[in-house]
């Protein structure tokens, strides 16, 4: 009997393609919309994803954010040196400072300064030129993507690359080469240049150590060596994810962001829970002849409920192929634009579990029609 | 000759309260065994409700009604889905074929619904309907087939399971003369060769020659019974 539930909804083209399209939407809506929510999650710590050698990141208590930074005393970093279990730990500076550019304009970037020494920092995938470069006076890595986008010499129409130059502070800055990072939340463009540098072009603030990068020893876990760091000196010590979910909690606890996503999918539920309800209903009333001939033939309520829940079923696991096929393409789209996106097996499984419940339950209002209708039906035409 | 259906004083009442109408006052019938009889009248004179409580599609407010030996209003639902699934076949005024199916799928499905395996449905679908002429439209839609096709692949449908009794609902109204007859003939050759038991909802006329037996109805009542000899 599947086999007839299933030619029932496939021979009806128009309705099918209707009920296809809603549940396409609705999963495209609850698809979509998470996966830039946690796109944009996932920029909140940003820095922290590009820098991934450190197992341990301190900082003063005060910070609460990798964009709200209280400061710590130089002084601090020679403490966690001195704290066992330790196999190195070195300088991180991070400001927000204005560039001005070849053609006269100006541009906020997030300016990192990282160890001179070691190049503890910086992110592994350099694009052009070397880490090496930067120990010449004033020079500085560009992100790609802001090379191409927000500091792109638009005198000469072209991304900004190895060679060129731009204004921080009152210094002359000297492109050495590009690296890829990660989206910041700001969106802002990052130079990365030593822990010197970077406090020459801020004009030697008294207190620029940002955070304290720590590697553990071996034998020494990073929780471990994160509580001893913490009771020892008094500062804020967490784990690389740690961090992380600071960060993300910040967002969460401080912005209007998950409240105004959440209202996008709760709609995207309700738009695509209403076109592909009423569409079924619709199909599934259309059919109620064929039904009442079923029922007077002698198929059984509870066979019919089976052949109605398939048919839901159905449309919902080809609906939300659909719709999150369309929301994997437009990820592949966002790769490298300034378009936050990330599609996880659990969003995918969440909004796969909400498509099928909404279809499930449209099935089970449908059929409530089809079980109270009288077989007498087929009789009349 | 048995009595196939036996009714006595069957009432239905459609509408509550005072929108209470009845559409059985009150029926004494009987039919006989392979016998096709036919029941005529005006619109709402019954016809229809009569036939579905025969068909035991539909339950009645008062009154028995045996098919087969049995007291359809005392049987509950299942009991009666399957009571219908075994021994009834239905042959509708729209065909009420599925325009997604083939003609074999559409003759083969009471034998689907009773469990059979599916190419033994179809292969036993196809012989019937080359018995009814249509062995070379086996695999058309019913839209590429003509009205009168059509009721020949329902009346294939109604016959496959082997039921004791077929229920027709005016099979001839949306054929023309010469399709209605054919279908009427095969009805008279189902009675006549086979035993089969008929009993037909008509308006159409034309067709009351084949019956051994008319059911005038009226107003909800049996006006008269006319047994051709």
């Amino acid at each position: 009997m599947y086999h007839i539930a299933l030619s029932m909804l496939f021979g009806n083209s128009g309705r099918y393609y209707a009920i296809i399209f809603g549940i396409g939407f609705a999963s495209l809506i609850m698809t979509q919309q998470p996966a830039i929510f946690l796109g944009l999650m996932e920029r909140s710590y940003a820095l922290v994803e590009d820098i991934n050698q450190p197992d341990v990141w301190v900082m003063d208590k005060k910070t609460q954010h990798v964009d709200d930074i209280e400061p710590l005393y130089e002084m601090d970093l020679y403490r966690v040196r001195g704290i066992e279990g330790i196999e190195w730990a070195v300088p991180l500076r991070k400001s927000d400072i204005r560039a001005q550019l070849s053609d006269g304009s100006f541009q906020n970037v997030t300016m990192i300064g990282i160890d001179e020494r070691s190049f503890v920092g910086m992110p592994s995938h350099i694009t052009s030129g070397s880490t090496r470069e930067l120990r010449h006076p004033s020079s500085v890595l560009l992100d790609e993507y802001g090379a191409k986008t927000k500091l792109r010499n638009s005198k000469e129409n072209r991304a900004a690359r190895t060679g060129d130059t731009l204004v921080l502070g009152d210094l002359t800055a000297q492109v050495v080469g590009t690296m890829v990072v990660h989206q910041t939340f700001q969106a802002q463009p990052v130079i990365y240049t030593t822990y010197s540098h970077a406090a020459e072009f801020d004009g030697h603030t008294q207190k620029g150590l940002s955070f304290i990068l720590v590697k553990a020893s071996e034998g020494t876990t990073a929780e471990d060596l994160a509580k001893r760091i913490n009771q020892r000196t008094n500062l804020a010590a967490y784990t690389r994810d740690e961090f992380k979910r600071i960060n993300y909690k910040y967002i969460i606890e401080h912005t209007s962001i998950p409240l105004n996503f959440g209202i996008s999918v709760a709609l995207g539920i309700l738009v695509g829970a209403a076109i592909a309800g009423q569409t079924f209903y619709t199909f599934t009333i259309d059919n109620l002849r064929y039904y009442g001939l079923l029922k007077a033939i002698g198929v059984k309520d509870e066979k019919i409920l089976k052949m109605v829940l398939l048919q839901g079923l159905t449309v919902g696991i080809i609906g939300f192929g659909l719709g999150s096929g369309v929301t994997a393409i437009m990820g592949l789209l966002a790769r490298g634009s300034v378009i936050s996106f990330k599609l996880t097996t659990q969003v995918l499984f969440l909004s796969s579990f909400g498509i099928l419940t909404i279809c499930m339950i449209t099935a089970y209002l449908s059929v409530r029609k089809i079980l109270l209708l009288d077989p007498a039906v087929s009789f009349r035409n | 000759m048995a009595n196939i259906v036996s009714c006595r004083g069957l009432k239905k009442y459609f509408g509550l309260g005072d929108q209470r109408t009845p559409a059985l006052r009150g029926i004494d019938l009987d039919i006989q065994e392979a016998k096709l009889t036919m029941f005529v009248g005006p619109s709402g004179c019954g016809k229809t409700t009569l036939i579905s409580i025969i068909a035991g599609t539909m339950t009645p407010d008062e009154g028995t009604c045996k098919v087969l030996g049995k007291e359809i209003s005392q049987l509950k639902s299942n009991e009666l889905t399957e009571f219908r699934s075994k021994f009834i076949g239905f042959v509708f005024q729209a065909y009420n074929l599925f325009p997604t199916l083939t003609a074999v799928q559409n003759a083969a499905l009471p034998l689907i619904v009773q469990g059979w395996e599916r190419n033994s449905a179809y292969k036993e679908a196809a012989q019937l309907l080359d018995r009814v002429g249509l062995g070379s439209r086996l695999d058309h839609f019913p839209a590429q087939l003509s009205g009168g096709q059509q009721q020949r692949v329902a009346i294939a449908r109604s016959l496959i399971h082997n039921p004791s009794l077929i229920v027709c609902d005016e099979p001839t109204s949306a054929l023309d003369h010469e399709s209605g007859n054919t279908v009427m003939t095969l009805f008279r050759e189902l009675t006549d060769e086979l035993g089969k038991t008929l009993i037909i909802v008509t308006h159409d006329s034309r067709i009351l020659h084949f019956s051994d037996v008319t059911v005038s109805l009226n107003d909800g009542d049996i006006e008269s019974i006319s047994k051709l000899s």
